[in-house]
C-alpha cells in the first residue's frame, strides 16, 4: 500500500500535540462523562429490561451522536489547508512529489480519527438497545448511513472552505456557517414557507437534507404512512450529502492538479 | 540550465514581472539583486510553479514548467525568503516528512537525512522539536529540506535574511559547499557584499525589467567604466593630476585630500604604464591599488530606487 507521508504527519502530531491538550481535556472529559452516564443507563435497563427504554436511549443517543458530529466535525478539518498557508507550510507541500489525492485524503482521514473513536464507543451501548427493544433493521442501519453521511458532507464541506479561504477564521466561519444553514437555516426557511403554503403538509426538499429532521423520521414509528417517505428522506439525504461531499473534494483535486498554485 | 523567455506576471494591472529573458548555465551560481518590490521573489515563485506566469515561457533543465510541472518539481529545490515548520514535530521527522514527499524509498531516506544533517551541521539537533531551534538553525534546517531530494537546481530567495552576522556566514560557507557540488543555483539577496563573494553571475531587476545580468566581473567593468585605481601621492598631486590626463587609457580623473582616483580602460600593461608615468615625471607615490568595485556600487548606479 503506498506510503501517505501527509497522514502519517498529520495523525503523529495529533497524537503529539502539545498545544491542543487543553482543548482534548475540553473535549474529551464532557465526551467520557456521557459515555459514562449513557453506559450506566444502559446497564440500569438491562436490568429493567424494559423494551420501550431501550428504544427510547437508541434515539437520544443517535441525537446525541448527530450534535457531537454537527459541533465537532467542521472544528477538525476547517483549519486543515488555511492552517498550513498561514504557517506558510503550504507552498513547500505544493511543490513536492505528493499527488492532490494524497494530500487531500492524507489530511481529511488523519483530521476526522477521532470521529471512528467516538462513534465506536456508542455501538455496544447501541447495539443492546436496537436488539433489546426489537428495532428494525432499517432503522438501525438507516441511522448509522445518516450519520456517516453527516461526518464525510461535513468534514469535506469545512475542507473545502480551509482551501478556498486564506484565513482559518473565515474557514471556520464558513463551515460552521453551512452547518448551521442545514440543521437550522433549513428549518428557518422552511418554517417561513409554511406560512405561506396552503394545502396539505408535506416535506419539502428543504427539509429532506436537514440531517435532525431525517433522522427524526427515520426513528419516529408513530406514522406508518411516512414510513416509507422516511426511508426515502434518509436515501435521499445521505447520497446529497456524499455527492456533494464528494464533488467538493473533486474541485479541489482538479485546481490542485492543474496548477498547484498558492 | 534555466532558461525564461518573455516571462512576465500580471496582478491586475500591477506589472511584476515584465518579460523576463534570462539565461543561467549549468554550475552557474547567479546572484538575483533587486530592490524591494522589483519582482525577485515573484520571478523565483514562477521558475518553481508557484505561480502559473502571464505568458512567457521558463525552462528549467530543458523542461517547461508551464506544460510539465510534475516533471520539473524532483529536480528543483527552493528555500521561500518567509517559511514556516510544523509545530510538533523533530527535525529528523521533519526531513522524513519531505524525504518520503519526494518519493525517496524508505530504505534510503536514513542515510539521505544524516547527509543533509551533516551538511548543515544540525546533526546533533536531530532528536530536537523543529520549534525549538533557533532562527539560525531553522534557516539551516529549511536549506537541508531543500537537499533532501539532491535537486540539481535551488532557488534560494533571501537565505541570509533576518540572520546575525555569525549565522549570514555560517549559510555563505554551506553555499560555498553547495556551488562546489556542482549545484546550479539562483539566490536573491539584499545582503549584496557577500553575494559577489560566491556568485559567478548576477542579475539586477528593477520593477519587473532586468537591467543587467551576465559574469559578475564584467557587469561591474562595464557599469563601473572600467576599473578605478587610488593613487595616493605625498606631493605633486597636480603634476600627477596632469600626467594621467594625458595618458589614452585614462578616461577621468579626480583628485581629493591628496588621492587620485582615476577611470581606467586597459590592460594590465597599461594599468603598470601609469605608475611608470607618474614615477618618471617625479610624482613621489605612496601607493597605487585597484580600487574593489562592489555589487553595491553597481547596484546603486544601475538602480533608481524607483520601487522602493
Amino acid at each position: 500500500m503506498m506510503e501517505n507521508p501527509v497522514f502519517n504527519r498529520e495523525f503523529r502530531t495529533r497524537l503529539r500535540s502539545r498545544k491542543t491538550r487543553a482543548i482534548r481535556l475540553a473535549v474529551g472529559i464532557p465526551a467520557a462523562l456521557i459515555i459514562i452516564v449513557s453506559y450506566y443507563q444502559l446497564i440500569a435497563a438491562m436490568c429493567r429490561e424494559v423494551r420501550t427504554e431501550c428504544g427510547e436511549v437508541w434515539v437520544v443517543a443517535s441525537f446525541l451522536q448527530l450534535l457531537v458530529i454537527c459541533f465537532i466535525v467542521p472544528g477538525l478539518t476547517a483549519n486543515a489547508i488555511s492552517q498550513e498557508k498561514e504557517q506558510r507550510t503550504w507552498g513547500l507541500l505544493l511543490i513536492t512529489r505528493l499527488s492532490a489525492w494524497q494530500i487531500i485524503w492524507g489530511k481529511l482521514v488523519a483530521r476526522l480519527m477521532p470521529i471512528p473513536i467516538l462513534m465506536i464507543a456508542f455501538v455496544p451501548f447501541q447495539v443492546y438497545s436496537a436488539v433489546a427493544s426489537g428495532m428494525p433493521a432499517y432503522q438501525t442501519v438507516g441511522t448509522y448511513v445518516i450519520l456517516l453521511a453527516c461526518v464525510f458532507f461535513f468534514a469535506a464541506q469545512a475542507f473545502f472552505w480551509s482551501w478556498a479561504f486564506r484565513r482559518t477564521s473565515v474557514a471556520i466561519s464558513a463551515a460552521y456557517g453551512t452547518v448551521f444553514f442545514f440543521t437550522v437555516g433549513t428549518l428557518i426557511i422552511e418554517g417561513l414557507a409554511q406560512l405561506t403554503r396552503t394545502g396539505p403538509e408535506r416535506m419539502s426538499f428543504l427539509m429532506r437534507v436537514n440531517p435532525f429532521f431525517v433522522l427524526g423520521s427515520l426513528l419516529d414509528e408513530s406514522d406508518m404512512k411516512t414510513l416509507h417517505d422516511a426511508i426515502q428522506a434518509a436515501g435521499i439525504m445521505s447520497a446529497i450529502y456524499v455527492a456533494a461531499g464528494v464533488i467538493l473534494l473533486l474541485v479541489m483535486k482538479h485546481y490542485l492538479d492543474r496548477s498547484r498554485t498558492e | 540550465m534555466i532558461k525564461t523567455v518573455n516571462l512576465r506576471k500580471e496582478f491586475g494591472p500591477l506589472v511584476a514581472v515584465d518579460d523576463l529573458n534570462l539565461e543561467i548555465g549549468e554550475g552557474d551560481i547567479f546572484g538575483f539583486i533587486g530592490p524591494n518590490g522589483a519582482g525577485k521573489t515573484t520571478t523565483i515563485k514562477m521558475l518553481v510553479t508557484l505561480l502559473r506566469p502571464t505568458s512567457g515561457t521558463a525552462c528549467i533543465d530543458g523542461i517547461e514548467i508551464g506544460k510539465d510541472f510534475r516533471e520539473v518539481r524532483p529536480i528543483i529545490g527552493f528555500m521561500p525568503d518567509f517559511f514556516g515548520v510544523y509545530d510538533d514535530v523533530k527535525v529528523w521527522e521533519y526531513l522524513d516528512f519531505f524525504a518520503a514527499a519526494y518519493r525517496i524509498p524508505k530504505d534510503d531516506r536514513a542515510g539521505r537525512i544524516d547527509e543533509v544533517l551533516e551538511l548543515t551541521s544540525l546533526t546533533v539537533k536531530k532528536d530536537a522539536f523543529v520549534e525549538e531551534l533557533s532562527r539560525g538553525m531553522k534557516q539551516r534546517l529549511c536549506l537541508a529540506k531543500t537537499m533532501i531530494h539532491d535537486p540539481k537546481v535551488l532557488f534560494l530567495d533571501e537565505p541570509a535574511s533576518g540572520l546575525d552576522p555569525r549565522a549570514r556566514v555560517e549559510i555563505k560557507e554551506l553555499l560555498k559547499k553547495l556551488r562546489a557540488m556542482g549545484k546550479t543555483i539562483l539566490v536573491s539577496s539584499h545582503i549584496l557584499p557577500e553575494l559577489a563573494d560566491f556568485c559567478n553571475t548576477v542579475g539586477i531587476i528593477e520593477k519587473g525589467r532586468l537591467i543587467v545580468a551576465g559574469d559578475v566581473r564584467k557587469i561591474m567593468e562595464e557599469v563601473s567604466g572600467g576599473k578605478v585605481i587610488e593613487i595616493r601621492v605625498m606631493d605633486g598631486a597636480k603634476k600627477a593630476h596632469e600626467v594621467m590626463a594625458g595618458l589614452a587609457c585614462v578616461k577621468d580623473v579626480k583628485a581629493l585630500d591628496g588621492v587620485l582616483r582615476a577611470q581606467f580602460v586597459g590592460t594590465l600593461e597599461d594599468q603598470s604604464s601609469i605608475l611608470a608615468s607618474l614615477v618618471t615625471a617625479g610624482v613621489k607615490v605612496l601607493s597605487f591599488a585597484e580600487e574593489a568595485t562592489d555589487l553595491e556600487d553597481i547596484f546603486m548606479k544601475v538602480t533608481k530606487g524607483i520601487v522602493s
